[in-house]
């Protein structure tokens, strides 16, 4: 479509940021609700499952030779199979950018500023969004690098700030109440950010030096889950289990504890700023990748006269996606992890397979 | 009455933003695929704002899972 590159360092650095956005903000609360002081050890279990899905992906990308995914889905399937193929992963895409959207919305509404209007925030949140996506993926790797170091800072003096506040005795007992509880509630952070990779294949191509790629996909991705790791440890540690399982945004309460002194305090906008950062991270990627497959999609020229009149669509979507937080709620309990296991196994599985073949196919002759 | 009246503002105003791109690159197909997209989120937009009963695609999915693990069993 253009072409533009990112370096594979620049690659690293969107997939921790991707990893981290909205699941920071959604993940610790059902955790500790069903895995009590354990949720850290189902972070552990995730994460490497999350890595072998993403060797999964880098092996399609691998494949798919150059091609992002709806691309490589016409090519291994054929013009009709291949097309309903790509409709449903860009629903799933486009649906995901809505809902994440509508995570930052609620955390500002009902948080920070509670008398706008949702559809407000979201304009306006989205309106930098597109901003982003119309100057393309090399803009987005570059500005990726230059929120990094801002991230990690934010991160690390959360970290140092809070850590009088740990008691270690909120994490006893380990594995309370048997390994089963921790291995069932893995799926929610398999669900959340690592299934949602499947998203990355769409600006995989345009990384340079292919080789380096699978690379900075597992070191980020191994990066991201060691930063949900820490959040969740710190949720527990300082809030315990049912506490972090009773608040809506647990991080958040655990900024408001930081109190050094009591002289520095009221530093909770420090973990606002860090979601923030990521969300707009993750929602550029999704926005990109749902553009550019739209584009690809219908064989136009360029992706960016689609954006504007998507985001109308978004903001609609994103305020009538669910009416309130218990729908939200069961949702993501219910349905997302089927939902995200259909379009991120089951569909990348079938098109490495069809891949193959074709490959092998064009290969003999 | 004033939300729509601003979403038709909105629309206009990235319809003669986008147009003459389009036209410079001469596809008419784009222009076709540009308007139609437009014009269905245009829709969607003033449905909701009317405060009408815009259908949710997640209330499908979730009705399409339920089947199938009714189906399966689950």
């Amino acid at each position: 479509m253009e072409n533009q590159t990112i370096s594979p360092r620049q690659f690293m650095f969107i997939v921790i940021l991707f990893t981290i956005g909205s699941s920071i903000l959604i993940v610790p609360t059902p955790m500790a609700a069903l895995a009590k002081q354990d949720a850290w050890l189902s972070v552990i279990l995730s994460v490497m499952a999350g890595l072998l899905l993403v060797f999964l992906y880098n092996k399609i990308g691998e494949s798919a030779k150059g091609k992002t995914f709806i691309q490589a889905s016409t090519y291994a399937f054929g013009a009709w199979f291949g097309r309903l193929f790509s409709v449903f992963y860009l629903i799933f895409i486009y649906i995901l950018a809505a809902l994440v959207l509508r995570n930052i919305g609620d955390f500002m509404t009902t948080q920070i500023i509670p008398e706008t209007p949702l559809q407000f925030t979201h304009i306006l949140f989205l309106l930098v969004v597109i901003a982003g996506a119309y100057l393309g993926v090399q803009v987005i790797g570059r500005s990726a690098e230059i929120f990094i170091p801002w991230l990690i800072l934010l991160l690390l003096f959360m970290v140092l700030s809070i850590t009088p506040q740990i008691s270690i005795d909120n994490l006893k007992p380990v594995l309370g109440n048997g390994i089963l509880p921790v291995v069932k509630t893995s799926n929610i952070v398999i669900g959340t950010p690592f299934l949602e990779m499947v998203t990355l294949l769409m600006i995989f191509p345009y990384v340079k030096e292919s080789k380096k790629t699978s690379h900075a996909w597992l070191l980020g991705a191994l990066m991201g889950g060691g930063v949900l790791l820490l959040i969740t440890l710190l949720c527990l540690l300082v809030l315990g289990p049912d506490l972090t399982a009773l608040n809506a945004y647990p991080t958040y309460k655990v900024g408001e504890k930081i109190n050094i002194a009591g002289f520095l305090e009221g530093l909770e906008i420090i973990i606002a700023i860090i979601w923030m950062i990521t969300i707009f991270f993750k929602l550029i990627v999704l926005y990109y990748a749902s553009s550019v497959g739209i584009a690809q999609f219908l064989k136009l020229k360029d992706h960016r006269p689609l954006l504007l009149p998507l985001g109308m669509g978004m903001v609609v979507l994103s305020i009538i996606a669910y009416p309130d937080v218990a729908y939200f709620e069961t949702f993501v309990g219910e349905t997302w992890m089927s939902y995200a296991l259909t379009h991120g196994l089951i569909l990348p599985l079938i098109l490495w397979a069809g891949l193959a073949i074709k490959n092998k196919k064009s290969n003999n002759t | 009455m004033w939300p729509t009246f601003g979403i038709i503002v909105i629309t206009s105003a990235i319809f003669w933003l986008e147009l003459p791109k389009l036209k410079k690159n001469g596809q008419k197909r784009d222009i076709w695929c540009f308007s139609v997209i437009l014009l269905t989120a245009t829709s969607v937009s003033i449905m909701e704002s009317k405060g009408m009963d815009v259908p949710n695609p997640l209330d499908y999915i979730q009705s399409f899972y339920k089947s199938i693990f009714s189906i399966i069993g689950l």
